[in-house]
């Protein structure tokens, strides 16, 4: 198959092109407060059915973010896939990808987000089953069927919609007293958990990394799983008390999982994916508290750190001889300077150090919350969970760039590569200067926030002090192992069980009974197998008169006299 | 309505000409749906055509087209190439009746008349030895459940002293459960809905491709089309009655979507795929509303393009391999990667991701179930997700892996091939928009 030799450059440049055109309709819309908004109108007598199309600072940011993500992604892979067969699929499959994101974040309209909903869950499962292994296969399975889940939940409540009348939902935010069945929420909630892979759902994430690296980069960590938090930002105003306290505890839960889960897994893919699944927690979290607006912001500065981080572990990956499991790394930042400045940077950004990307929105995000009155769980586990992140992020850097040499083949031609270095470079500066400069656009006016002294602290205490722990602790070197609590967390606290192979082996085991006690038993012993019988005998018998048998006609002679005598009498 | 039964009477004049015979029923399909789209009939006795009708017809013309287009081996291979397109030529006519009368006693007639040429392609064209007698099966099971339709529409007869679909339900309503069951139970089984579908799969299993096509595409949907007709005069039992029926379709769709995985044989597999998507026909018939009745329309025209272009891609698959199980198909994406495209795009159009009508259908049906009961939503919605699973999984286990041991000379898709495929793809898709203008 022959391929452009510059297909990826064009398609990146494409890409970029699009992205200023987004981020400066966004900066202009949010200067000017406004939004614009197409309608297509379709038809419909009982229920309005149209395609929109709704622009306002928000989606644009977010749709700048995917497109500058998207396009270094595609920057990256001319090198990282510079040597598969199946180029023209591979970008093809990530142009849909992000054709439908692109919708799915400029509709308002459930219908047309279904569009894109959907369209995300199967080119991301045409995506992660990229390469030909059964590994990869059933990494396939999960995603999608859990996706699936979330489809059927959108297809529910597009159906609650027609209640209202408009599948544009949009419009009913600036109506308060709308009537929404008490069904729509929940759809909507549960199908955000199985996008953005919060508990019981959340065994997909990992496993999806059976994808390419660049596809991680773009699909698993900053867009397809964000998906789910976006949605339920634009479902804000439905979200009620019920919904937003059980979002509360499931977040905070899948926060704290991943974030134990990940200090135990050795794959470096994994780690990471884990490591998106506690801030997907985070944002989650702050949306239940209803700080939609800080959901947002951190939606985006963690796309871009994110991809960031997988863009360097797809480095590594490459350089240290194709392995990714974190114990034959160590001692990588002599072979591979600039990708640990570049991976230590976005390290550091997830932990929330001060002044780099997440530090804006993760600290504002605690901060806020701090300052409602939650209860101390709620705190208390909020502050664990700012500790996990910062000791897995140390853990991993830790065994990847600093300790003993772990005996992989590591050779550093990688960084020589522009295409490969070229797309971290960029996301670095982006992912350095991206938090102040989005909460410039995003909170024109300063948030005010009442904290005493030590709650003020908290967050940057904890961080400091789980920094030196760890730091000390020579970031809790592999050979640390606790027993039932390691086996319990290297399972992913058996959620892929629990919703991948035992519920599968269940549903198939049940399957085969209703397959062998309904169509191969009673209903074939009724349906063909039993006329056969029957008929077969009612058969015999009547052969049986056939037979030109003198006694039996004598006696059937005989009945019929008898018959007729009792008759004339 | 009837030119175009006279056009296809004289096709028999070109038997022997195959190319002739597909453009002659191409024309036909162009002239009908540029002609009749207006329903412009007058006053015509017997003859009636409304939105229903005229999308089974079109869809009718255009399933035998491609039907006689997959299956051009049978001309190569000389196996009587006169009789099966005289057999499909004819299973046309009289579907076109069937589709097209407004008479019930005519509608009955033309539809057990259509189980002649589906009996005969399955028992002359299919594979295995088996084919004897799930032919014999296919008739005999249609057969007994469709005899106290006679019945019935005799009683209806007797009681109306009319038979036209335009009088039907204007008499006299009255619950009667007797008469209830003798006009739906040939249609339970012919659509079929779990339960009385055991004959389905063995027919599928055994059919030959253009069978499989023509029965998943259009026979299936005499039962549907034939449901909606004789709901008016039963309506009133209907609604007694609609808890019942409305659980043995959702149960049995679920059941119907969970046994398909376990499913080695891919024709096998979509077969039972045809049964938990006939559930949501039959659910829509059952709730009677006008948005139910837009679902059924809407999935039994979806359903019909859809599985046959799923039932010919196996077909393909079948000519060249030889086998159709799902153990021993692997890893078609190395050997014809395009028509894993083909695979994709019918698997989860079958599994009614957007843009599909088959979607279009499914919240049609959503909706009206809602209605009915919201609790329903766990099921039709557990409908929905098995329907992702058994798609995916055939898609997957046939196209992805490695190791292929069976064949390494497969050739990917000929033009031919990728012509149906096309045909099968291109009205799916182009009818989205069609179907929702109509209904929503």
């Amino acid at each position: 198959m022959t391929v452009d030799k510059y297909l990826y450059q064009k398609i990146s440049f494409f890409l970029v092109n699009l992205m200023f055109i987004a981020g400066f309709t966004g900066v202009f819309l949010s200067s000017e407060g406004t939004s614009i908004f197409f309608e297509w109108f379709l038809g419909g007598s009982s229920v309005n059915f149209s395609m929109i199309f709704l622009l306002d600072s928000m989606s644009c940011f977010f749709l700048a973010v995917v497109l500058c993500i998207s396009g270094n992604v595609v920057w990256y892979s001319k090198s990282y896939m510079a040597l598969d067969p199946n180029a023209n699929r591979f970008i093809l499959l990530v142009l849909g990808f992000v054709a439908s994101m692109a919708i799915l974040i400029l509709s308002p309209n459930i219908l047309s987000i279904l569009l894109g909903w959907d369209g995300l869950g199967l080119i991301s499962y045409g995506l992660v089953i990229y390469y030909p292994s059964k590994k990869s296969s059933s990494a396939g399975m999960i995603t999608v069927l859990s996706n699936r889940v979330g489809d059927v939940c959108i297809l529910l409540s597009i159906a609650w919609f027609v209640s209202v009348g408009d599948f544009n939902f949009s419009i009913w935010a600036f109506y308060n007293n709308v009537e929404f069945s008490n069904w729509v929420p929940l759809l909507v909630l549960l199908a955000a958990m199985t996008k953005s892979a919060q508990i019981p759902f959340s065994a997909w994430l990992p496993a999806a990394m059976a994808a390419p690296t660049p596809v991680s980069a773009l699909v698993h960590s900053s867009t397809l799983v964000t998906a789910g938090v976006y949605l339920l930002i634009r479902f804000s105003f439905i979200l009620g008390e019920t919904c937003s306290a059980l979002l509360l505890f499931i977040s905070i839960m899948t926060m704290f999982m991943s974030g134990v889960v990940a200090i135990f897994e050795y794959d470096l893919k994994k780690i990471i994916a884990l490591s998106t699944l506690s801030q997907l927690g985070m944002m989650m979290f702050s949306i239940s508290l209803g700080l939609y607006e800080l959901a947002f912001f951190h939606l985006l500065t963690h796309a871009l750190f994110k991809a960031l981080l997988f863009l360097c572990a797809g480095i590594l990956i490459h350089g240290a001889g194709n392995t990714q499991d974190i114990r034959s790394f160590g001692g990588l930042s002599l072979n591979f300077p600039l990708v640990t400045v570049c991976m230590n940077l976005a390290n550091l950004s997830l932990c929330g150090v001060p002044f780099l990307a997440g530090f804006y929105s993760k600290d504002l995000i605690v901060e806020l919350a701090c300052q409602y009155s939650w209860g101390i769980f709620v705190l208390l586990m909020m502050f664990i969970c700012l500790s996990l992140t910062v000791l897995y992020s140390v853990r991993l850097t830790y065994l990847s760039f600093v300790g003993p040499y772990g005996g992989g083949t590591s050779i550093s031609v990688c960084e020589s590569d522009y295409s490969l270095v070229g797309p971290v470079v960029i996301l670095s500066f982006t992912s350095l200067v991206s938090g102040p400069i989005l909460s410039w656009l995003n909170f024109p006016a300063p948030v005010l926030i009442f904290l005493p002294v030590f709650l003020k602290w908290g967050a940057l205490f904890f961080v400091g002090v789980s920094l030196l722990v760890m730091l000390s602790l020579q970031g809790l070197t592999y050979s640390y192992k606790w027993g039932a609590v390691s086996k319990f967390s290297g399972l992913m606290w058996f959620l892929p069980w629990l919703t991948g192979q035992g519920f599968s082996m269940k549903t198939l085991k049940n399957a085969d009974h209703l397959l062998k006690i309904y169509d191969q038993g009673w209903l074939e012993f009724y349906s063909s197998k039993g006329l056969e019988v029957v008929g077969g005998k009612v058969n015999t018998l009547n052969l049986k008169f056939q037979h030109s048998s003198l006694k039996l006609h004598f006696l059937i002679f005989l009945l019929w006299l008898f018959l007729c005598f009792i008759y004339i009498l | 309505m009837l030119k175009f039964i006279l056009m296809g009477s004289c096709m028999t004049l070109f038997f022997s000409n195959w190319g002739v015979a597909v453009t002659l029923l191409f024309f036909m399909a162009f002239v009908f749906g540029v002609g009749m789209s207006g329903f412009g009939l007058g006053l015509v006795n017997l003859i009636q055509v409304d939105l229903m009708s005229y999308f089974l017809s079109y869809l009718s013309i255009w399933i035998l087209a491609m039907m006689i287009m997959m299956s051009f081996y049978v001309k190569d291979h000389k196996s009587f190439p006169e009789v099966f397109l005289g057999l499909g030529v004819g299973m046309l006519i009289f579907l076109l009746v069937s589709f097209g009368t407004s008479d019930l006693l005519m509608y009955y007639i033309a539809f057990e008349t259509t189980l002649i040429p589906i009996f005969l392609l399955v028992m002359g064209w299919g594979y295995q030895p088996e084919r004897i007698s799930a032919s014999y099966f296919l008739l005999f099971y249609t057969l007994a459940a469709s005899l106290p339709l006679l019945l019935g529409i005799l009683w209806v007869n007797f009681t109306d002293c009319s038979l036209d679909y335009f009088f039907l339900g204007q008499g006299a309503q009255f619950s009667n459960p007797i008469l209830f069951w003798l006009m739906l139970l040939a249609f339970l089984v012919k659509l079929p809905v779990y339960f009385g579908h055991l004959w389905l799969p063995k027919a599928h299993v055994e059919a030959p491709v253009a069978g499989s096509m023509i029965l998943a595409g259009v026979l299936l949907k005499l039962g549907g089309y034939g449901m909606v007709r004789v709901v008016p005069y039963i309506e009133l039992s209907l609604s007694e009655f609609s808890s019942f029926l409305m659980s043995v379709s959702l149960v049995g769709g679920v059941t119907a979507s969970v046994i398909c995985i376990r499913q080695t044989d891919c024709k096998s597999l979509v077969a039972y795929s045809s049964v938990a998507h006939m559930a949501l026909v039959l659910l829509g018939v059952v709730i009677n509303s006008s948005v139910g009745l837009a679902g059924v329309v809407t999935i039994m025209i979806s359903h019909g393009l859809c599985s046959s272009g799923l039932f010919s891609l196996v077909g393909m698959i079948y000519e060249r391999m030889g086998t159709r199980s799902i153990i021993l198909i692997r890893s078609l994406i190395t050997l014809a990667p395009l028509s894993t495209l083909w695979w994709f795009l019918f698997a989860i159009s079958n599994m009614a991701a957007p843009p599909s009508p088959n979607l279009l259908g499914e919240i049609y049906l959503f909706i009206s179930s809602i209605g009915w009961w919201g609790g329903s939503s766990l099921l039709v919605g557990g409908l929905s997700f098995m329907a992702g699973a058994y798609n995916l999984f055939l898609f997957v286990s046939t196209q992805h892996g490695t190791d292929s041991f069976l064949s390494n000379s497969m050739g990917d898709c000929s033009f031919r091939e990728h012509l149906v495929l096309f045909l099968h793809m291109a009205p799916f898709i182009l009818l989205f928009p069609v179907l929702s203008h109509l209904f929503l």
